[in-house]
């Protein structure tokens, strides 16, 4: 009975190759199948239908955020934040789901840690574009870009054309150096970093990755680290503060 | 450069300057209360805002062998302001027994008198130690019976005596009286039968205690119990880490003679020799005591829930005006201080002719937020619902009901019948949607779940990729961004090769002549082929004159030789070519009027001697 949620988790957030095997399912009425089993309750049964659309290598916001709530329901607190931090790379300004991670935030002790994490750099670049997504992000960095090579353009072939054009070719050229900043900083976050979340009640972080060594701290379900690298089951963390510690690799699951 | 040197010079004097004019406190203290003959303990005599103090002289202390150790400074920035401290140390060995009184201590320094407080220090009979278990090579110099008084964890609960659900403050410090602890984690404590809210923000500050100065770490929370009896709270647990100085031996015997002399004991030379070693501490507090009791019976009003605490209720509606089927928010606010677990949405009295739905719930810091929407079903009702909030305050010991009278409503009638309205699902406003956690009889089904609200799952999956799908990740994103710069740099090539062809005149000339020259230089390779002397050295002149009149930026008509030679002299060109222009211009004039009997092989060689001008003065810069 304890291993069952640990079961499901892994059919989850992992490829489930036997799966693959079968015929594939309409993604959106596996999501109407999870859905209602949601609305009766039924969790487990739940999670094993969104479970089904991840292995079809599908993903949006509103799947994740639907695991996320299934796993609150579950009481398994870290999985939830990590299917809720998922969604958040795809929906961002969904306001449900910040409400919902916020709530769960709010049962770890991670918030201290959160404040100290924050770069004021990236804060500045991220902050007009914390609404959207990196794939929305990238996308107004390139309109922005053909904007600005087009103005270029015309204003070359057309002398008249550059003259009047001026006032408009400073904005979009702010604009682009933004979303520019802004790209950089949220793909070096989101692409280049690993990001995890513990999924263990506490997890223990040690000096070196064997079982012998000291403890350094101990980390709470839910509390958010950057995976450094892993070895021999071990993973090398790195906590918001900027402690580094080893722990065991089953004990945190990457955000991507 | 040197006006920077002057801003930082102004900006270090102006901090020295401030740090200066800080008020300065003479304080005196004491690494120990008590040794045995024969041991020493450290005093300390320190100024807190400043560091240029020079050395006390504390004179004799009858009894009592005192030197002076030397000054340890100190600076440290919290929150932006920087203070400063010196402490000079000295090494004070009784002689006798009995205790010993340092200070009041009386010091002038600038014109002004500073007066340090008292430190104790009790001499006990020597006593026969065990010899300290040594790892070998090393030696523990911090002795451990020493670390309870100078790093140890209390554990205090603000009240002695509480009531069911009110909210007791707990505070757990960590003293640190100069000691490297680093790695502090999260306190922890039995609260069996509590409750407990997340730690605050810990502060850090000092604090005097039985004339030692401890460095203090301050944990706050709150618990509140749920049953009335008398509890046992703690002992609180924390892990940090402690820094051990380990002095390093590696030496022989006379080595270890050597460091034994009292120049090798000085301050520096043991820190010189020694290394910190981490070791992972558990601090435990002793354990604090609090009666739960029952709240009265007496006075107790019917609808009261359990909340605790002293509270305020704020109470809105809108839109005043609907029509039959528009929902109506009411909003509650219940704010002030108590355990805002114990609240629960304040009972609204004669709801009827509205359906009412399950109220949305926020819980921020000091208040709680209920926004319950109603729909009215028909044009009859025209106020809403009476809100009334009971609590017991536990400072009064009495139950309190804040009763918020209705507010008044204009529900208009729609052209549809009512029974189609009421049939149709109710609006809700998207910022409000309904809370799943609420629903009755949850909790039976789901024990492991948590407590609280979360929103409801999404009915639609919204946009669907496939994974890895991003925009960014694609090929196309790429050559979104490297063509269109190229075409750019194109197009900018060749309008700012335009340009200067619009602009230079001289460019533009040279331009058109090199240009010309490549044309002529097809015409003369005909020629070459079809053997005609007379037509190639006319088309040789012509390319000559052209060449060189574009290149020098002269006029073409009428130049010859003695035209263009005071011009490529003074830009300096080489004999060599200058020689080789006036022979072609020679070869072409005696061609002209059939002077010369020229064959093929003389006029590639001229041909090329044309060439080898051509690219000589391309080469140059004229």
């Amino acid at each position: 009975m304890r291993k069952m949620p640990l079961v499901l988790i892994s059919m989850v957030f992992c490829v489930n190759l036997a799966l693959s095997a079968e015929e594939p399912q309409d993604p959106h009425s596996l999501f109407y199948k999870a859905n209602s089993l949601y609305e009766q309750r039924e969790y487990d049964k739940a999670s094993e239908e969104y479970a089904k659309i991840l292995a079809t290598d599908t993903v949006s916001g509103p799947l994740y955020f639907n695991i996320g709530n299934t796993f609150f329901k579950m009481g398994k607190i870290g999985y939830a934040i990590l299917a809720y931090k998922k969604a958040q790379r795809l929906m961002p300004g969904d306001s449900d789901l910040k409400s919902n991670l916020a709530y769960c935030e709010s049962l770890t002790e991670d918030s201290a840690l959160q404040a100290m994490s924050q770069n004021r750099i990236a804060w500045f670049f991220n902050f007009p574009f914390r609404e959207y997504s990196l794939n929305t992000v990238s996308i107004i960095l390139a309109v922005l870009y053909l904007m600005l090579i087009a103005m270029l353009l015309m204003g070359m072939i057309n002398p008249l054309f550059k003259r009047r054009m001026t006032i408009l070719f400073y904005p979009v050229l702010i604009g682009f150096l933004l979303t520019l900043g802004a790209f950089s900083v949220r793909y070096y976050s989101e692409e280049t970093l690993s990001h995890g979340v513990v999924v263990v009640k506490e997890a223990e972080c040690k000096y070196e990755p064997i079982d012998k060594s000291n403890n350094y701290f101990t980390l709470k379900e839910g509390q958010e680290v950057l995976v450094l690298n892993t070895r021999s089951g071990w993973s090398r963390i790195k906590r918001l503060d900027g402690k580094l510690a080893w722990l065991k690799s089953d004990a945190v699951e990457e955000i991507d | 450069m040197n006006k920077y040197i002057s801003v930082v010079i102004v900006l270090v004097t102006t901090l020295c300057s401030v740090a200066c004019a800080e008020d300065i406190k003479f304080e005196a203290g004491i690494d120990k209360k008590e040794v045995a003959i024969g041991e020493s303990a450290q005093l300390g005599l320190t100024f807190y805002g400043t560091q240029n103090v020079p050395a006390p002289d504390i004179g004799n202390i009858d009894g009592c062998e005192v030197r002076y150790l030397g000054p340890s400074t100190m600076m440290t920035v919290i929150n932006g302001v920087v203070s400063n401290s010196i402490t000079h140390m000295y090494r004070v060995q009784p002689l006798r027994l009995g205790k010993f009184q340092f200070g009041p201590f009386t010091f002038k320094y600038e014109g002004n008198t500073y007066t340090s407080s008292i430190a104790f220090l009790t001499a006990t009979e020597e006593k026969a130690k065990p010899a300290p278990v040594k790892n070998e090579g090393e030696e523990n110099i911090i002795d451990s019976l020493d670390i309870k008084e100078r790093l140890f964890l209390t554990l205090k609960v603000d009240k002695a005596q509480a009531y069911v659900n009110e909210i007791v403050p707990v505070t757990i410090k960590v003293y640190v009286n100069r000691m490297n602890v680093s790695d502090i984690q999260l306190p922890t404590f039995n609260q069996e039968g509590f409750s407990k809210a997340q730690f605050e923000e810990p502060k850090q500050y000092r604090e005097r205690m039985g004339g030692l100065l401890y460095d203090v770490l301050e944990f706050r929370t709150t618990i509140f119990g749920t049953r009335s009896g008398d509890y046992k709270l703690g002992p609180a647990a924390l892990k940090c880490n402690l820094a051990v100085k380990k002095r390093v031996r590696n030496m022989s015997a006379l080595d270890d003679d050597f460091l034994n002399q009292g120049a090798m004991r000085d301050p520096y030379f043991e820190d010189f020799f020694t290394r910190y070693e981490r070791y992972p501490v558990e601090l435990k507090s002793d354990e604090a005591s609090l009666t739960l009791l029952a709240l009265p019976q007496e006075g107790r009003p019917e609808d009261f829930s359990g909340a605790v605490g002293d509270y305020q209720f704020i109470y809105s509606a809108g839109p005043k005006r609907v029509k039959v089927g528009d929902p109506v928010t009411l909003r509650m606010e219940i704010n002030g201080t108590g355990n805002f677990n114990t609240v629960i949405i304040p009972k609204l009295e004669n709801t009827e002719g509205f359906r009412v739905y399950e109220p949305q719930i926020k819980t921020e810091p000091g208040k709680k937020t209920f926004k319950q929407v109603l729909i009215p079903e028909s044009d009859k009702v025209y106020q809403t619902p009476k809100a009334i909030f009971t609590y017991f305050d536990p400072d009064k010991k009495i139950y309190k009901t804040i009763t918020q009278e209705p507010a008044p409503l204009q529900v208009e009638k729609v052209a549809e019948s009512p029974a189609q309205v009421i049939g149709q699902t109710p609006v809700v406003p998207p910022a409000m949607p309904l809370a799943l956690a609420a629903r009755p009889g949850e909790k039976e089904k789901v024990d492991s779940q948590p407590q609280g609200d979360i929103l409801y799952i999404k009915e639609s999956m919204g946009r669907v990729r496939t994974k890895g799908s991003e925009a960014y990740k694609s090929i196309f994103f790429f050559i979104i961004f490297i063509v269109p710069l190229l075409a750019l740099i194109v197009v900018y090539l060749i309008y700012a090769k335009q340009d200067r062809l619009r602009r230079d005149t001289r460019y533009a000339h040279r331009t058109e002549a090199f240009k010309n020259m490549r044309k002529e230089f097809f015409a003369l390779k005909n020629l070459l082929k079809s053997n005609d002397p007379k037509g190639f050295y006319e088309v040789l002149f012509k390319t000559m004159q052209n060449y060189l009149g574009g290149r020098l930026y002269i006029p073409v008509a009428g130049l010859t030789f003695d035209t263009v030679e005071p011009v490529l002299r003074s830009k300096a060109v080489d004999a060599a070519v200058l020689n080789k222009i006036e022979n072609i211009f020679n070869i072409c004039d005696r061609a002209k009027f059939a002077l010369i009997n020229a064959d093929t092989l003389l006029m590639k060689d001229d041909m090329k001697s044309l060439e080898e001008i051509i690219r000589e003065l391309e080469r140059l810069k004229i």
